[in-house]
């Protein structure tokens, strides 16, 4: 059995224009932004009858119960549900769940969302990815935290192909000229590179800008079948491929650390998309860090192994570029309340429909988008067209 | 207000106190498929992939080379604020696995990616005993490296 590739759609997006909202419940912002993609799409939310979520550490039970306590909130009854919250990549996973729970006639109108106050949260929030119990216990009481994980994989990819800081620095650069047009963009002033090599060294070699913003923010999107989608005025986004892969949780697993699990779940939605890197008009990275995005140019197939320093170096992931990126600024200058790849999702289709609120390209026809969770951990790819 | 000290310790169950037990005796030790004769790090209940037989424990022998690492000079955690700078390292050992560890003994500006290191048995500033690495006496070079 082939992906059922175009079958289902993209009909309503929003994104929470809120970056601090200290004071608030994570919930009040599920609210806005499971409305506002509702509003969008012209859809009831009696209507939705399946909901996805990765609420995260933003609920009251911990975060099986995440559907449960958010269905009851929003006041919606839905018939299927997917609490898949694998870290930043979980809506593009929860998507590709969709794709496949609304061709198998388990729903047809789901709603996909996440909140969170990153920055103001009232609930404790650990910077690690795995408990000092288990396996963490050899990794965790050493002093890991998520920056000094994609720091070993930075120093690495240095050591092997000799690529230098200011690779990794041109990264936060664009996404920041990006930034300068999106009016809800966090940090909107351009930066150079020298202003991120002058940054505090937070984990070598990554510095305060190769990390990603953090904000109190959520994003959420509509889908239906594609036969419904014919229905609605705006453009449908069609979900062309998608594919998720698993690679390790902890460092010490990850004998190449230059190697992610992007490789296959860049694979998987390509195939299924049925499309070559080359008709790939627009990418959004996930951006947690600059390295982040770095290894997805690698792995996803962009560039081969150790070419991403130069591809960058060469201005191609400009809006003038081969493969622009992070058009509304990304994690790095934009939003980033965790999960991003809710928002990257949301940037894609609003490029896609000519409405992006950083630099809009100049008619876009395929979007792909990549999450990376954890630590290098989780992965998952998808392929939106028009 | 004196702030107190938090050490975020192991949680250790009953079976992976074996290899703690073995750190604070200054043995470091790995794991090995009986049938396959693999050898692999982090300990595991059962061996990874077959699944089919419990590990034994085997010594390794200490040496290796610094398979990437990171100068943390700032986390968040405060487990390990106070600990900053701090070298997080992971180790390639010579039998092969990978773990995790920090570097001592070396000015952190001097630490590179392949340099061969050997194990030292040290507090992180709590009661358990640590696997640390800090630069090879011997200055020999390393196999598998």
């Amino acid at each position: 059995m082939t992906f059922p590739s175009g079958s289902v759609a993209i009909v309503g997006v929003y994104e929470s224009p809120r970056r601090r909202a200290p004071g608030m419940h994570p919930f009040y912002i599920q609210a806005e932004v499971v409305a506002g993609a509702l509003k969008d799409a012209g859809i009831e939310p009696h209507e939705v009858d399946g909901f996805a979520t990765a609420a995260g550490l933003a609920t009251e039970s911990a975060w099986q119960f995440a559907t449960a306590e958010l269905a009851e909130y929003l006041g919606i009854t839905p018939k299927w549900m997917d609490n898949s919250d694998v870290g930043g990549p979980a809506t593009l996973s929860q998507i590709t769940h969709a794709v496949a729970a609304i061709n198998a006639g388990l729903c047809e109108t789901v709603v996909i969302s996440y909140g969170a106050l990153g920055r103001s949260s009232l609930l404790p929030m650990p910077d690690y990815n795995s408990g000092h119990d288990g396996p963490g216990q050899w990794e965790v009481p050493y002093g890991l935290s998520t920056i000094t994980a994609y720091a070993l994989a930075a120093q690495r990819h240095m050591h092997e192909f000799g690529t230098k800081p200011e690779h990794f620095a041109q990264i936060s650069v664009q996404a920041r000229a990006n930034a300068a047009s999106n009016p809800d963009a966090m940090y909107r002033d351009p930066i150079t590179v020298d202003d991120v090599l002058n940054s505090a060294l937070l984990s070598s070699p990554l510095h305060k800008f190769d990390c990603c913003v953090v904000s109190d923010s959520g994003g959420a999107i509509v889908l239906t079948s594609a036969k419904r989608a014919a229905q609605f005025t705006k453009q449908p986004v069609y979900v062309l491929g998608g594919g998720e892969a698993i690679g390790q949780i902890q460092m010490n697993q990850m004998h190449d650390m230059t190697k992610t699990a992007a490789q296959r779940s860049a694979r998987d939605a390509f195939e299924r998309a049925g499309i070559t890197h080359d008709e790939v008009d627009v990418a959004q990275l996930y951006d947690s860090f600059t390295v982040t995005v770095l290894l997805a140019l690698e792995n996803l197939g962009f560039v081969g192994p150790g070419e991403a320093g130069a591809f960058i170096e060469d201005g191609n992931l400009a809006p003038t570029g081969s493969l622009p990126f992070n058009t509304d600024g990304g994690g790095l200058s934009s939003n980033h309340p965790g999960r991003r790849g809710t928002l990257a999702t949301i940037e894609a289709v609003r490029q896609l429909q000519g409405r992006s609120p950083g630099v809009q390209l100049d008619n876009p026809k395929i979007a792909l988008v990549n999450g990376t969770g954890a630590n290098l951990s989780t992965n998952s790819t998808l392929i939106l067209g028009v | 207000m004196t702030a107190e000290k938090i050490r975020l310790e192991p949680l250790m169950d009953d079976y992976s106190k074996e290899w703690w037990d073995a750190a604070a005796e200054r043995k470091l030790l790995i794991q090995r498929s009986p049938s396959s004769g693999e050898v692999f790090f982090y300990p595991r209940w059962l061996t990874p992939g077959t699944l089919a037989e419990r590990p034994e424990w085997v010594e390794a022998s200490g040496r290796g080379t610094i398979y990437t690492f990171s100068v943390v000079n700032f986390n968040a955690n405060p487990e390990f604020r106070e600990d900053c700078p701090y070298v997080f390292a992971i180790v390639k050992l010579e039998e092969g696995p990978h773990m995790t560890t920090r570097i001592v003994d070396i000015d952190p500006d001097e630490v590179r990616c392949d340099m061969p290191v050997e194990v030292d048995f040290r507090s992180l500033g709590g009661e358990t005993i640590f696997p640390v690495f800090r630069p090879a006496r011997s200055g020999a070079a390393v196999e598998g490296a």
